[in-house]
């Protein structure tokens, strides 16, 4: 099962620590922090409007950001229409959330060590029939305040806000939002709408990341702009 | 293009005495010369849970690792049920009534042929939930799947791997049954072909006579994927990444729907 152990290469913050998309992912992590001296960020949501925008590796760089800065992070993956930190970091992916939220139990046995000391993981679990039921349930709700208890920063990967109401759902229940946009996807129609539904449940976007932004000489490209407005303001 | 060995076949009724497999170990002996002689060196033996107990399996297993043994044949023979769908299959999971293949965590479920009944899905999340992998053997043959795309699509999205068998893609195939077989590889709900190998002469222990066929519909990588790759993940119990095939541009001229 040797397989099972390899690391995807596009975790560059942990396989390309010098590489300037690391550096952005820890640019991030820094603005984060800041963000969170006024309002405590303890879960933090990324998604976007669209599939394929880089959701997916922008949670997994950033909470590999955040272990090695030194914080207890846990990645969850909350993406139940096309869960993939397993493939990412090459886990089984038997149990995961929906295990702990259809069959409860003790917590700590559905969190995977991750690739650094201060990173656990804990992936989707098998794909229910009905993804939206389970996130919008009450259990779902004790798992995540649960789970607050296991880490100092959770950070949370969702499906994409249009077509789906899971990442609508889920940003209720966190307490700020990353927003990811992919460079050349003319998203743009799709970014209005879904900035608009999580407008709608009052979610907190913390900012928005610019993904893949072509630049010369770099084969993994990420730039990222950020909300510049005072902390604290929605 | 033709697949070479090593291949894998997920699923082969060779048991011998068992449900609708071979009726002796010598008749068993010959299906394992001709799944070798095509390039299969992981074999699947697969019966019935209905109809055959985790002991009758145990046993016939053994006696087909010792004809193996005897002939000199180099292939690895591990065993399996295939379970028919019913509500409460975690409970007769987790009673220990239904056996994994082998030690790779996926649990072969055979729907019934006219029905997709309305608990389905849910027993096939809550057999997931016991730390299994679902495959579905023969999906092709289920009517429900045939008429309700919807229902193709969720069981993609819940990661339930499709298994379709090979005598479904020969020329003397029914044309439901293969058209259905093409379209659930399109659809990427069936991510690999089995032999289905049994005791009838339309169902021999061969895989690589589907390769022509899948290859004009689907191209190289396809066949590559459907009878090599995705075949020897499931056998060493790694994950399946759901994956739709497209169809080649000219194939729908060759297509038997
Ligand atoms: N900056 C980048 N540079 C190169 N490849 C990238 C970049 N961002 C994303 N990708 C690739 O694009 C694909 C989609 O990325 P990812 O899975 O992170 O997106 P996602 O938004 O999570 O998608 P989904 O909607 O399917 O969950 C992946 O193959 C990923 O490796
Ligand atoms: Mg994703």
């Amino acid at each position: 099962m040797s397989e099972l152990k390899t690391l995807e290469a596009r975790l560059v913050s942990i396989t390309q620590p010098r590489s300037s998309a690391a550096e952005q992912y820890r640019s991030l992590r820094t603005s984060l922090e800041f963000l969170g001296v006024a309002r405590p960020l303890h879960k933090v949501l990324v998604t976007s409007a669209v599939p394929e925008s880089g959701k997916s590796l922008t949670a997994a760089n950033l909470a590999l950001a955040l272990a090695q800065g030194g914080r207890a992070t846990l990645l969850v993956d909350a993406d139940l229409r096309r869960p993939s930190q397993h493939h990412l970091f090459g886990l089984p992916n038997l149990t995961g959330l929906t295990s702990a939220v259809t069959r409860g139990g003790e917590l700590g046995q559905y969190l995977a060590p991750g690739p650094l000391a201060g990173l656990r993981i804990m992936t989707s679990g098998p794909i229910p029939p009905n993804p939206s039921e389970i996130l919008g349930s009450t259990a779902m709700r004790d798992v995540l305040e649960q789970l607050e208890a296991e880490a100092d920063i959770i950070v949370l990967d969702s499906p994409p806000v249009v077509g789906f109401t899971d990442a609508v759902i889920l940003s209720n229940r966190n307490d700020g939002v990353i927003y990811v946009v992919r460079a050349g996807f003319n998203s743009r129609k799709a970014d209005l709408k879904a900035l608009e539904l999580l407008r709608q449940v009052e979610a907190r976007i913390l900012g928005v990341v610019l993904n893949d932004l072509k630049q010369p000489d770099e084969s993994l490209n990420y730039a990222y702009y950020y909300n510049r407005r005072p902390a604290g303001t929605p | 293009m033709k697949p070479k060995a090593p291949l894998v076949d997920l699923n082969a009724h060779v048991l011998p005495g068992l449900d609708d497999g071979i009726p002796s170990p010598e008749a068993a002996l010959k299906r394992l010369h001709e799944a070798h002689a095509d390039g299969v060196r992981v074999l699947c033996a697969v019966s019935s849970s209905a109809v055959s107990p985790k002991a009758r399996v145990t046993t016939a297993h053994e006696r087909l690792l010792r004809v193996a043994r005897e002939a000199g044949l180099e292939l690895q023979i591990v065993s399996g049920h295939q379970a028919a769908l019913r509500p409460d299959l975690a409970r007769e999971f987790r009673e220990g009534s239904i056996l994994p293949l082998g030690n790779s965590g996926y649990v072969f479920v055979e729907l019934p042929p006219d029905d997709f009944p309305s608990y389905t899905l849910d027993a096939l999340y809550d057999l997931s939930l016991e730390g299994t992998r679902v495959l579905l053997i023969h999906p092709e043959l289920n009517y429900g799947l045939q008429k309700n795309p919807a229902l193709v699509k969720k069981l993609c999205e819940m990661e339930v791997v499709g298994v379709a068998a090979a005598r479904h893609l020969r020329r003397k195939s029914s044309r439901v049954a293969m058209s259905s077989a093409l379209s659930l590889i399109e659809a990427g709900l069936v991510q690999a072909v089995a032999s289905y190998a049994g005791r009838t002469q339309d169902r021999p222990a061969r895989l690589t006579d589907v390769a022509a066929l899948l290859g004009r519909h689907f191209g190289d990588s396809a066949v590559e994927s459907l009878l090599t790759k995705t075949p020897h993940a499931i056998s060493a119990g790694l994950p399946v990444e759901m994956r739709p095939a497209s169809r080649r541009p000219l194939a729908s001229w060759f297509s038997p729907a």
